[in-house]
């Protein structure tokens, strides 16, 4: 170790420390084996079956409270240590090596049956329904990540957050293996649910610490008379929660999120996402009374937003068109796209804009939209004209073929048509 | 008081050129950055109040900017979409090159002071990038595992890098240092920690909260200043590792900008989402009365901006004092900071 710190030291110096260990036996033991087919390294079906014998040595146990002991014993009585040997030389003796006879006993199979993260995934999943059956209610849609994460970050949501501790928890880092997007949904469930107690407990600690902060306290009298605290505690962490949500999760989602009524829907929850990170905001605010605070656009467009009488149309934000614009179609589908689950069933408040029906709702507002203040970002929306010229295209080409076949094989095309010997 | 009205855009950071004492450059997003397309400002300090040279569009919101300290035309955007773009004001209307490797939006940009050649970012995904503007792909990725608001090259050593993050923790990097499984991570200070010095009137500090700020003092080099969401601002020296020197209350809400003065050693600006941009001393210059190391106090504050104030920066030129400040009011405000001093 030393040497390695100071004196003259080279590159392959470091190197070859690093790789001239041989840790594989460690490693085989703590690292969780997976599948074969997740690792680039061959399973060796032998790792693990030592596993419980280590323990029980380490543990200090006998080893005649091994099961497999009992049954070895009578298998391989050849091992027999002869009694005068000290007890470490006979432990170390009855120590199973060789694979072949105790392989029924372990659980090897179990091992390799199906992935491992799919049972761990299900057990988490059971657990977490009945402490955090919350977590699923937010925001679906990239757009409502996208916009509640702004909101909370580089805005004003988080910054005005009392001094909870809201530690990163979750990161998204590069490309993950497919299988891992099945244990999502699990996942941060059980980091809420972490989330959530820390975030008390640090209330906890607030609560009695903060007396300098006038603003806290007022914070902490909004909660108390919110209630029990639990919804209100329940929106910050939704809140907060969200960042952690994945970028691929995201990108699947908004191919998904293709078909017309989830596209509605996604629209629905954006909407709920903004309303209440915006009365999240106006009720941390609400005791400051001076002119500027009263006067500020930014939190009169947060009321608006919280109203319902802003939103956000692509890129856009836009006034909610009043009753007359909107027809009954869009008012029918508006409302039976929408998600139970959300938090705010307020449908009736929030007529589709322009009543228009299907993925074109954002289309047809940009074409509502005077030229000049399109935006040109077209490709973050799912367009539903998108491919068609390519289709035409090839339409027109295979029709040409057809013509030109037509001709070389006989001219008189009508004849052909008309004909009835013609097989078409 | 000089004034320019961003129409439009929301402001999200402004900083003087380091080549022209007339030249600023404002970062700004529609929508007060929530959605909707981004526009870099370069403007003009003339005799006729200020002018806008140029601006550039971007599709996304852009959250703060950073000159070029090896080229007077050039200067760096971090976007909203994750990406970093290098504008040339002598160029067309597009970026000159563009980095696209943030999961996130990307937060800050800092130009290394002292060896001209790299330039850093950090972001919300949670790591801070080291880049060459000649090369396409980011040199060094520091992974900090909390959504990183500020980092900064040391400006008195070109391998130093700091940055703050959600999680309350002023890191500091060094480049020289074997790449192990540290990632070159030397400190991580709690910036909650208990300060040497409390202010009366503040016997315990709170929790941890998110940290938005941090600056490095420009002549003591081993200062530095963090702020964040309590609002309140705390000076650290890299000799005590163990928690803030000082701590300075006064913001009434977030403390979302942090900036030392280039010319006093001893004086900060500060931006708040109160509303307000003030002037502090920590307390530590010998000749006005302090004693090298005690109490903070505000000297003065500015109280025009009428919306949440998001960027301070100091006038490297000329009499000492001069400054300019955006805030979501689409202002940019250039003042001196000694007009709004109150008396001792």
């Amino acid at each position: 170790m030393s040497d390695a710190l100071c004196g003259p030291s080279n590159a392959l110096q470091q190197f070859k420390q690093q790789t001239s260990h041989d840790r594989t036996l460690q490693q085989d033991r703590l690292a969780t084996r997976n599948a074969p087919s997740q690792g680039f390294r061959s399973a060796d079906p032998r790792a693990g079956l030592l596993d419980p014998e280590f323990e029980a040595f380490q543990a200090g146990l006998p080893p005649s409270e091994l099961p497999q002991y009992q049954q070895f014993q009578h298998q391989q009585p050849v091992f027999a240590a002869p009694s005068q040997q000290p007890a470490w030389a006979s432990d170390f003796q009855r120590m199973q090596i060789s694979p072949q006879p105790l392989a029924q006993h372990h659980n090897v199979q179990q091992m390799h049956a199906g992935p491992a993260t799919a049972d761990w995934a299900q057990g988490f999943r059971e657990q977490m329904a009945h402490s955090a059956p919350r977590a699923q209610q937010s925001a679906s849609s990239p757009q409502a990540f996208q916009q509640r994460a702004r909101f909370g970050m580089p805005g004003f949501q988080s910054h005005f957050a009392q001094p909870g501790y809201a530690p990163e928890v979750q990161q998204s880092k590069g490309k993950e293996p497919a299988v891992e997007a099945f244990d999502e949904a699990a996942f941060e469930r059980a980091f809420d649910q972490a989330r959530e107690d820390l975030m008390e407990e640090a209330d906890q600690v607030a609560k009695g610490v903060s007396t300098m902060d006038q603003f806290d306290v007022q914070m902490h009298s909004n909660h108390d008379m919110q209630d029990p605290g639990l919804p209100r505690q329940t929106a910050i962490n939704e809140i907060l929660q969200e960042p952690a949500m994945d970028m691929e999760q995201e990108v699947n989602q908004d191919v998904l999120h293709g078909e017309t009524e989830q596209h509605q829907e996604t629209q629905n929850n954006d909407d709920d996402a903004l309303a209440a990170t915006a009365q999240e905001l106006l009720n941390k605010i609400e005791h400051n009374q001076t002119d500027k605070f009263k006067n500020s656009q930014f939190l009169g467009l947060m009321r608006k937003l919280r109203d319902r009488e802003m939103k956000v149309e692509g890129d856009k934000m836009v006034e909610t068109a009043t009753a007359g614009s909107s027809s009954n179609t869009g008012q029918a589908l508006n409302s039976i796209s929408h998600s139970p689950m959300s938090r705010f069933n307020n449908s009736e408040q929030r007529p589709s804009p322009l009543g228009v029906p299907g993925v074109g709702t954002q289309q047809a507002m940009r074409e509502g939209i005077p030229a000049h203040e399109q935006d040109l970002d077209t490709g973050r929306h799912i367009d539903g004209r998108d491919g068609q010229e390519v289709v035409d295209l090839l339409n027109e080409r295979e029709r040409v073929l057809y013509a030109d076949e037509l001709h070389t094989e006989d001219s008189d095309s009508e004849f052909m048509t008309t004909s009835p010997y013609y097989q078409r | 008081m000089l004034e320019f009205r961003t129409a439009g855009f929301n402001p999200y950071s402004v900083k003087y050129s380091p080549f022209f004492d007339s030249r600023l450059a404002v970062a700004s997003g529609a929508n007060f950055g929530l959605v909707g397309n981004g526009r870099l400002f370069i403007l003009n300090l003339t005799a006729n109040g200020i002018a806008c040279e140029k601006f550039f569009e971007t599709q996304d919101c852009l959250f703060d900017l950073a000159w070029s300290e090896a080229h007077e035309n050039q200067l760096l955007t971090a976007g909203g979409d994750g990406s970093l773009k290098l504008f040339d004001i002598g160029v067309g209307e597009f970026p000159v090159a563009g980095w696209q490797e943030h999961q996130r939006e990307v937060f800050s940009v800092h130009w290394n002071l002292v060896n001209k050649g790299t330039f850093l970012s950090s972001s919300w995904d949670g790591t801070v990038k080291i880049w060459s503007p000649e090369k396409k792909e980011s040199l060094l990725t520091l992974p900090v595992h909390s959504c990183v608001y500020s980092a900064q090259f040391s400006p008195h050593h070109p391998d130093i890098v700091t940055c703050v993050s959600r999680d309350s923790h002023l890191r500091v990097f060094d480049l020289r240092s074997k790449p192990s499984a540290q990632n070159h991570l030397t400190l991580a200070i709690p910036i909650h920690a208990q300060p040497k010095v409390a202010p009366p009137g503040m016997n315990r500090m709170n929790g941890p909260t998110e940290c938005l700020t941090h600056d490095w003092n420009k002549y003591r080099d081993s200062v530095l200043a963090t702020a964040g969401v309590d609002g309140v601002i705390r000076t650290f020296d890299l000799r005590v590792p163990s928690g803030p020197v000082n701590a300075m209350p006064g913001h009434e809400y977030a403390v979302r900008k942090l900036s030392w003065s280039p010319h006093l050693s001893d004086v900060l600006l500060s931006a708040s989402y109160d509303m307000t941009c003030r002037v502090w001393t920590d307390g530590s210059n010998v000749d006005k009365g302090g004693e090298g190391i005690g109490f903070g106090r505000e000297l003065g504050r500015m109280d025009r901006h009428t919306e949440f104030a998001m960027g301070v920066d100091w006038c490297l030129f000329g009499a000492e004092g001069w400054c300019a400040t955006c805030a979501w009011d689409e202002r940019v405000l250039v003042w001196d900071v000694r007009e709004h001093m109150r008396g001792p």
